[in-house]
């Protein structure tokens, strides 16, 4: 198969995906009605879709480890930032939840879900079962959600001031990059899966080929990717913390 | 005269990084005239003078920052676009097996030809218009192989071998050096790169493969036997010597046929040859190579000697 | 050096000799911020003269081609100690020396968080340069260049003590910086003045203080580094030697991970001087402030993951080389949109062209200058050519001499009459600055293309190719003209320091704290602040007609933290990074199975048991700080020394690891199994340790009933670093111990 072939025909239109969109579409409508901010649904879904029936997930799933690492930095960071920015303002979490929202979790939630998910044998299986990369995507959603929960909470009393945010950032990124680094230097692949593809699309020749992509070198990627872009990821939300302090009207409580 | 002129690429991986710095250039120009400009600008326009009243006090411009955020992110991304072409233009993938492999070595290169067998040091003979997939080693600390005019450089790290690819449009000599700081003698540890016709490249590779003559008539028999009784064979090649096989210094089976001593400190010729040979050290201080104190009658010896090694 | 002349009763008219003369040695165990400023200050001074004349000398060596006027090993010694000396003992220590004098002044502090910390810092400057030097007479200064690069620094090609003595400077050098960041990140938080919020900071305090940041997670990684090489040289470990399985290019990525950060390190002092000098100068505010500040942390932040742009030759492969290259391009944006908002401010102005200004001016132009030639770096084909020539010296010297230097003597002519009390000599001044603009330029521009022509750098002499020979004589007749400026400065300071002008309180109608209070300032720094309610107090009091708008809210009172606390947990981060650094390492090795014993001669379930009396000594001490907290004395020192025990018996349990170890023949030169767990879990060990010795001080405290209340930070302090170091262990548990059995 040759690129231009893969990247047209490798669409995976899942109905069930669709259907799932579909119903996230309608449920929000009637949740929220007129006060949801749709521009920011439609975007989250539009990743949402892009990172699981693109050419993308058909090589995140068994022949790339970087394209699975573009998948996994879309449905942990992408996505749930983007349907938190779609909550409305007045939106509360329910009573069971809030004990989700303790800055610590979320921190938790966001940095393991990049380090669970990628020791070897969880990153393995989730790549050959079809049930875990269900559980896998579900819980990179909801860690991610988690995570931004404190910064990009609906209100501004549920965020955490600029200072510790930036602070939680900061942690954050320098965690996932030690993650990056370990990966991109680690001479053993992490994930075996990847290391010998099974060829089902017969696209591997031009990947190995074409593309020039070894398996070192595309761990090194994903390495890489985790590493370099992600961090791009937490820094523009610092600066974007540095600016709601800057222009904020309450600058004080956030010192420490 | 021969030089190492980046500005002047002689090779189409050469050419790729000059053809890029010459867009960059552009760029960056563009950049420093428009900034500097506001700079000057600032400076004639707004000097003050005694006792004027304070300007107009104003605290920034969003828009502004904004504009001049984007624009330079702009040039970053285009910038990129060009280091990515560039990179895969100056260099590409290596070939699975060398043609050439440079190792680095305290303050000398040694150069291998797989191929064929050739083994020559200091002094790289290339066919005009092949390209060459290089290996670059190290036996010791980081060098870095350095010929502006035909390649990139690279480091020569010992354990993690390196590839290149180097080539000459045309015959030439072309200079090249080590670039990484070695020890003592970096600032020696020059090399000359001849690129040749491919015939003449092919007659080079095989006087390069003739085991050295055997000097029978005095004062190079004499030199030879010096050459074998002294400690010189611990350290020194020469094919057709029995036992003279090591590889910590340079090959001399046809050390007669390069164009320098001591990695470009001197020009070769036998006087030159007879001055190093007396104090080594005196000519290139650090050099490994030791004093050995020969008398004068000895240098005669080992010179005429050296000098049958074409 | 004047913190007498203008104090109502200065102590030379109160005191008999014998106690003048104590006071004259007063400058010794000052604990001052700023006479420890001053220190600073002429440490760096005197060590710039140093760091000058062997430039000097380098190049007279190189005026010419094939010139014999220095041995090729001083050449090298002295190109390495040139390196060492201005980056380690000359613009660190002057740039801490103007955060030293003039941040706790800004925010409108008596002095800074920890004077007596403040005071260790500063010393351990003079000590670490006086070690650096003392390699001379114990068998020759280094001569590895100042990044050390293995395996030459190894033992094998530098035998001498030389690169020894060079890396416990630096490592003495390292803890004085992060000792004295700790102090200015505690101060920031923990001294403003009443009205001085987050969002008022003058910006050289703002960049200082993010800069403090930088300070304590990246000079830990080089301390990492240092360690790892010494362990290396005098207990023949392995790390960075290939012939024994070692890596060479893991001390370039552990240097640099340093080294980068540290180039903005240097940098930012001299981006807080700017921006405070240009806007003074051309009498209006910063253009963009909210810009300023942020692109700073963005700096701050992306410098931590741009180290591979120096490495982009040795071979890290196509990918690597690429995500370096986008972040050390993006990190020109942060730093462009700097040098647009001093234009800017520029723009619209009344321009004086004092000296503080020319400077500031000249720094602009040639900042810019550098900064193009820094983008070219990391377009990686482009650096693939200029790396390691005479191109990327003279762009390292723009940014440290065009840029650094000459905020520096900007700085120096804006805050002398507040250090002094007396104005610096214009007439001189000027004659510096053109003098200065000359001979830089003169030297380093050329120096491009030398680069460009094939010209590698640290080479003690060179063949005469076209051009060489003109190119590097005009190089260094420039030299000769920065030399000359030198002398003028140091001429004028001298001179006016004795009849230099009277300043007054405020010569140049600036605007922030410092020149609210008298020239020099008393004491305790101000016998009364002006009210803060914008980012310029003294224009809203010179100009009432029209203050500044009010930034943010007016709080009368700001809830300080405990400094304490804040320094503990400052150091903490410090600490943090320093043992990533070495469980990075350890895995590193860990991924390339060495032959010879691995983790499994550990004996992990008797390790198992030792961990837990040390995860329970957390509790037991987090009890020993409840009881503490509700006086009850007794159960107090209860806890203690149980924490205590559990410590203990946790050493000894390594100390038998260790010697089950050492039976069976493994000790740190085995293979590098050995040297990097003996790194690593020894490191932790020597940190039990120390933080051992600081509970029995608590306990001999508590013991002898000396516990006031109020000193409960303190132990509350101690007990986080007793928590950091068995979280520590956690980490190192799970990595040596617990991921070998998962395979």
């Amino acid at each position: 198969m040759t690129t231009y072939e893969f990247l047209t025909t490798t669409w995976r239109w899942s109905f069930l995906l669709l259907l799932f969109c579909a119903l996230a579409l309608v449920g929000y409508f009637l949740a929220f009605r007129r006060r949801g901010r749709l521009a920011y649904l439609g975007g989250a879904l539009a990743v949402f879709l892009f990172a699981l029936i693109s050419p993308v997930s058909a090589l995140a799933d068994g022949y790339l480890f970087s394209a699975h690492m573009v998948q996994h930095i879309l449905l942990v960071l992408i996505v749930p930032a983007f349907l938190l920015l779609s909550l409305p303002r007045s939106f509360s979490l329910p009573r069971p939840f809030t004990a989700l929202t303790h800055p610590l979790i979320g921190w938790m939630a966001g940095v393991g879900a990049m380090w669970l998910w990628h020791v070897p044998a969880l990153c393995n299986a989730a790549t050959t079962s079809s049930a875990i990369s269900v559980i896998q995507t579900t819980s990179l959603l909801l860690m991610g959600s988690a995570f931004w929960w404190q910064v990009l909470a609906p209100r501004d009393a549920q965020r955490l001031s600029p200072a510790a945010g930036i602070a939680y950032l900061f942690t954050a990124c320098t965690a996932c990059s030690v993650l990056g680094i370990i990966l991109t230097f680690a001479p053993v692949s992490i994930c075996p899966v990847y290391q010998q593809p099974v060829d089902r699309l017969g696209i591997l020749s031009s990947i190995r080929g074409q593309w020039g992509l070894t398996s070192e070198r595309d761990q090194q990627i994903g390495g890489l990717l985790m590493w370099v872009p992600m961090c791009l990821i937490y820094l523009t939300a610092i600066l974007a913390q540095l600016a709601r302090w800057h222009s904020g009207p309450h600058p004080e409580k956030s010192n420490a | 005269m021969h030089a190492s002129n980046a500005l002047d690429p002689q090779s189409p991986q050469a050419r790729a990084i000059y053809d890029l710095g010459i867009v960059a250039t552009i760029v960056f120009v563009l950049i420093f005239v428009v900034v500097a400009g506001g700079i000057v600008y600032a400076i004639f326009r707004f000097r003050g003078r005694e006792g004027e009243p304070e300007p107009k006090q104003f605290a920034g411009n969003e828009k502004v920052e904004i504009i001049w955020t984007v624009i330079p992110f702009l040039i970053v991304v285009f910038l990129f676009a060009l280091t990515l072409r560039g990179m895969n233009r100056a260099d590409p993938p290596p070939a699975p097996s060398p043609d050439l492999v440079v190792t680095g070595h305290q303050f000398w290169w040694q150069a291998d030809y797989p191929a064929s067998g050739v083994v020559t040091a200091n002094e790289i003979h290339i066919p005009a218009g092949k390209p060459l997939s290089v290996r670059l080693d190290s036996k010791d600390v980081l060098h870095e192989f350095w010929v502006p005019e035909l390649a990139r450089k690279m480091t020569t790290v010992p354990g993690q071998p390196n590839n290149i690819w180097i080539q000459a449009d045309k015959p030439g000599v072309y200079l090249g050096t080590c670039s990484e700081f070695c020890g003592t003698q970096h600032a020696w540890m020059r090399i000359v790169v001849v690129a040749e016709e491919p015939s003449k490249f092919e007659a080079w590779q095989q006087a390069q493969l003739q085991p050295a003559q055997t000097a029978t008539s005095d004062p190079a028999a004499k030199g030879l036997a010096l050459f074998q009784t002294s400690t010189c064979m611990n350290c020194h090649a020469i094919r057709g010597v029995p036992g003279a096989n090591a590889i910590v210094a340079p090959d001399l089976t046809h050390v007669a046929s390069r164009k320098q001593i001591g990695a470009g400190i001197l020009e070769n010729t036998p006087a030159n040859m007879r001055k190093w040979l007396k104090n080594p050290q005196h000519v290139k201080p650090g050099v490994l190579m030791p004093d050995f104190n020969f008398t004068g009658q000895q240098l005669d010896e080992l010179t005429a000697y050296l000098d049958t090694l074409r | 050096m004047n913190g007498t002349t203008t104090a109502p009763a200065s102590p030379a008219t109160l005191l008999d000799p014998a106690e003048h003369w104590h006071h004259r040695l007063a400058w010794l165990s000052t604990v001052d911020h700023k006479r420890i400023g001053v220190l600073y200050l002429l440490t760096g001074l005197f060590f710039f003269v140093v760091g000058g004349l062997e430039a000097l000398v380098l190049r007279v060596q190189l005026a010419v081609p094939k010139n014999h006027f220095l041995q090729p090993d001083t050449f090298n010694q002295l190109f390495t100690m040139h390196g060492t000396t201005m980056i380690f003992l000359v613009v660190i220590p002057v740039g801490l020396g103007f955060v030293n004098y003039f941040l706790p002044l800004q925010i409108g502090a008596r002095d800074m968080a920890f004077p007596r910390l403040n005071a260790f810092g500063f010393w351990l400057i003079p000590f670490g340069g006086i070690l650096l030097h003392f390699s001379v007479l114990a068998g020759g200064a280094p001569a590895v260049g100042w990044f050390s690069y293995a395996p030459l620094s190894e033992t094998p090609y530098s035998s001498t003590l030389g690169v020894d003595y060079w890396a416990v400077a630096l490592f003495v050098l390292g803890i004085g910086s992060v000792a004295t960041a700790i102090n200015i990140i505690a101060t920031v938080i923990c001294r403003r003045a009443p009205g001085m919020t987050m969002r008022r900071l003058p910006l050289f305090t703002w960049i200082n203080f993010v800069n403090a940041f930088m300070i304590i997670l990246a000079l830990p990684v080089l301390n990492a580094g240092l360690a790892m090489l010494l362990i290396d040289r005098q207990l023949e470990g392995h790390f960075f030697l290939p012939f024994h399985g070692g890596s060479a290019v893991l001390w370039q990525h552990i240097f640099w991970a340093f080294g980068h950060p540290e180039v903005y390190i240097m940098v930012f002092p001299a981006f807080g001087i700017v921006s405070e000098v240009i806007p003074v100068f051309s009498r209006k505010p910063i253009f963009g402030y909210a810009f300023v500040a942020a692109s700073s942390v963005a700096i701050a932040v992306l410098s931590m993951g741009v180290w591979g742009h120096h490495m982009f030759t040795v071979g890290m492969g196509r990918a690597a080389n690429s995500f370096f290259a986008i972040s050390s391009l993006l990190i020109a944006i942060p730093t462009g949109v700097k040098v647009l908002n001093w234009t800017a401010t520029m723009i619209g102005g009344r321009l004086r062209f004092d000296v503080p200004m020319l400077f500031c001016i000249a720094f602009l132009i040639q900042f810019l200058l550098a900064g193009i030639t820094g983008i070219s770096h990391a377009v990686v084909p482009l650096d693939w050519q200029t790396k390691n020539s005479y191109f990327l010296v003279a762009h390292f010297h723009f940014v440290a001499v065009g840029a650094i230097v000459f905020a520096f003597f900007a700085a120096v002519y804006f805050w002398f009459p507040k250090m002094s009390g007396r104005m610096l000599s214009e007439r001189l001044g000027k004659w510096t600055f053109w003098l200065m603009v000359i001979g830089f330029n003169m030297t380093f521009i050329i120096q491009h293309f030398l680069g460009l022509l094939g010209m590698p750098r640290r080479v003690f002499t060179y063949p005469n190719l076209p051009h060489w020979g003109w190119m590097n004589m005009l190089s260094t007749v420039g030299v000769l003209f920065m030399a000359a400026a030198a002398l003028f400065l140091v001429w004028n300071l001298a001179v006016s320091f004795f009849r230099g002008k009277i300043a007054g309180d405020n010569p140049w109608n600036a605007w922030t704290l410092e020149w609210a209070t008298t020239s020099p300032p008393p004491h305790e720094n101000f016998h009364a602040l002006p009210p803060i309610r914008s980012r310029r107090p003294l224009w809203d009091i010179a100009n009432p007609d029209r203050p500044d708008p009010v930034v943010g809210e007016n709080t009368s009172e700001i809830e300080s933290p405990d400094k304490t606390k804040t320094g503990i947990l400052t150091f903490i981060v410090s600490e943090a990074a320093f043992f990533a650094i070495l469980l990075l390492a350890y895995l590193y090795f860990y991924a390339r199975p060495q032959p010879g014993p691995g983790p499994r001669e550990l004996d992990v379930p008797r390790t198992l048991v030792f961990s837990l009396c040390l995860f329970a000594s957390s509790f037991t001490l987090w009890r020993s700080e409840i009881a503490l907290g509700r006086q009850r004395r007794g159960s107090m020192l209860g806890w203690l020394v149980l924490t205590i025990t559990l410590g203990g018996v946790f050493l000894v349990g390594q100390g038998m690891e260790y010697w089950k170890l050492f039976q069976t023949g493994v000790d740190v030169s085995t293979n590098l199994f050995a040297t990097s767990f003996f790194t690593l879990t020894g490191f932790h060990g020597l940190h039990v340790f120390l933080g051992l010795v600081a509970l029995l001080i608590f306990l001999w405290l508590a013991w002898r009933g000396d516990f006031a209340p109020g000193r409960s930070s303190a132990f509350e302090a101690a007990g986080y670093y007793w928590h950091f170091v068995d979280i520590v262990w956690v980490f190192v548990l799970l990595t040596v111990y617990i991921l070998p059995l998962a395979r």
